[in-house]
């Protein structure tokens, strides 16, 4: 039902600021995810294997191959999971929900809503997009973002201003939110997207740096 | 000695609930009990399984398992073996003889499962797939994706048995042409166990207020008994669904029973000399207590004919 891995490995600590390194949890899940219990056995699963990285971690859920998710577990494996994301300081947990289904969508999106929570998400096609609750400013924001995969904290801001039409200091605060709910990663220097994050080259994935 | 229950001619929620008002009585005296159905002409999958919740109680205020005279008629009786009603209820009733077992495939939507562990709410959930492709995509009308809608509220509706009633619960689902009501197809699933009931429940949590007002709090509102506001989200979504495909849902525990009925049935009802319920929403008091949870949801087929009231836009 489960297939784990860091496939990704450690990164080093250039371009994230003080994190000393990242360590991407692949979970790949497969079949029908039924019953609060099995949601809730895979969850500790993963979780312990995050509670051992020493700084960042993105914790990429695959649902790829899910024929079906019930609501008690979309929460019990992602809503808690991603409850946790944004917490931690340097060691934050960041989640990414990979292959993200028309069947999976709603349980899911119903889930994270019900707790207040947000997540970066991959439909089956790949295309980024936030599920749970979130505000359309917040939204926009991450997709700009997204869009720059990594960039320096003037240049995020700048472009984020532009996309909400705001100044600076409501873009500020519309990247703070969105980091501090685990749906980007900052650190004071950087803004980095969550996809850029649990790729494994990130030197080709991420937008040009300052 | 004995005492006879019988069982009406058409075994359905009515005729369980004939039953279960007899129950007092008929177990005070802890004579064995014998389930008279040899009358029965029809079953619906409610009233199959509020057989076995009946036998189960039986035992429970008696100590003794009671009888069960199979019905006469061979259609039925041969609708219930291939419904894996005798299976089922060889772990409740003292069954006259060994009970033939089914052959080949049912052609039922969920044949009688019992519902103990989360093992078995997987393996329901994993066994209905063909069977409700072939039914709500090609009997009912449903789009693809019902398949996979009617699959996360079994589970969810299974679940309870296992989370919250803390005993033994059977489903069960199947299709039928309910021609002098709807004059069309519907599916019907139940669900029933003979646990703590809803009251109970939530009353780990809230100070206890009735049966009533445990299902109001759970069906209506979406509470738990768990403070964790993940919670509670199973109910909540079933209706919903059942909204959404224009179905009628009737959920008993206790001395209660809440519904969240569809417009073509209160309308059916208004015509059947009843009066007409304004409201999706109803809420019965004073039936006889019976334990556990009963659940009964009725999914009409997608036809242009059902005019859907204006909540069900």
């Amino acid at each position: 039902m489960t297939r784990l891995g860091r496939s990704a490995g450690r990164r080093p600590s250039s371009g994230f600021g003080d994190a000393p390194e990242v360590v991407v949890e692949h979970a790949g899940f497969f079949s029908h995810l039924v019953t609060r219990s099995t949601g809730r056995a895979l969850r500790m699963e993963i979780e312990a294997r995050l509670a051992r990285a020493r700084g960042a971690a993105v914790a990429v859920l695959d649902l790829t191959h899910v024929v079906m998710i019930d609501y008690a577990c979309a929460d019990e494996i992602v809503a808690k999971i991603v409850e946790r994301t944004g917490q931690g300081g340097a060691r934050r947990v960041l989640a990414l929900l990979r292959g993200v289904s028309e069947h999976t969508r709603e349980p899911i999106q119903r889930a994270l809503a019900r707790r207040g929570l947000a997540a970066c998400a991959e439909g089956t096609g790949g295309r980024g997009m936030l599920l749970g609750e979130i505000r359309d400013r917040e939204n926009r924001a991450w997709e700009e973002v997204t869009r720059l995969g990594r960039a320096g904290t003037a240049r995020t801001t700048e472009a984020v201003a532009r996309r909400l039409g705001t100044g600076d200091r409501q873009a500020t605060e519309a990247l703070e939110t969105l980091t501090a709910r685990g749906l980007i990663f900052g650190d004071g220097s950087h803004y980095v997207s969550v996809a850029v994050m649990a790729r494994a080259d990130t030197s080709t994935a991420s937008a040009d740096d300052e | 000695m004995s005492r006879v229950l019988s069982v009406s001619p058409e075994l359905d929620h009515q005729a369980f609930e004939a039953l279960v008002a007899e129950l007092p009585d008929a177990t005070r005296s802890g004579v064995s009990i014998l389930f008279d159905a040899s009358a029965v002409t029809w079953v619906s999958p409610y009233g199959l399984i509020g057989l076995l919740a009946l036998g189960r109680e039986v035992e429970q205020r008696t100590g003794k398992r009671p009888m069960l005279e199979p019905p006469r008629n061979r259609e039925v009786s041969g609708y219930m073996e291939r419904m894996e009603f005798w299976p089922a209820a060889q772990n409740v009733f003292q069954l006259p003889g060994k009970q033939a077992r089914r052959h080949g495939d049912s052609g039922a939507l969920i044949e009688i499962t019992s519902i103990r562990s989360n093992e078995d709410v997987h393996a329901v959930v994993k066994k209905v797939g063909e069977g409700a492709r072939r039914i709500l995509q090609g009997r009912l009308g449903y789009s693809k994706a019902s398949v996979i809608h009617f699959s996360i509220m079994l589970s969810e509706v299974c679940q309870n048995i296992v989370e919250h009633a803390g005993s033994l619960g059977w489903a069960c689902a199947q299709t039928y042409r309910w021609q002098r009501r709807l004059g069309r197809e519907v599916a019907v699933l139940a669900v029933m166990d003979v646990g703590i009931g809803f009251e109970q429940s939530l009353g780990a949590r809230n100070a206890s207020t009735g049966s009533a007002a445990a299902l109001e709090a759970a069906v209506l509102r979406g509470e738990s008994r768990f403070k964790d506001r993940g919670r509670g989200h199973g109910l909540q979504a079933i209706r919903r669904q059942v909204l959404e495909w224009h179905g009628s849902l009737r959920i008993r525990s206790g001395a209660a029973m809440v519904g969240d009925i569809a417009e073509w049935e209160r309308r059916l009802a208004a015509g059947a000399g009843g009066e007409y319920a304004p409201d999706r929403v109803s809420v019965k008091t004073g039936l006889p207590p019976f334990p556990g949870a009963q659940v009964m949801i009725v999914l009409p087929a997608a036809e242009e004919s059902i005019t859907p009231g204006p909540e069900a836009a």
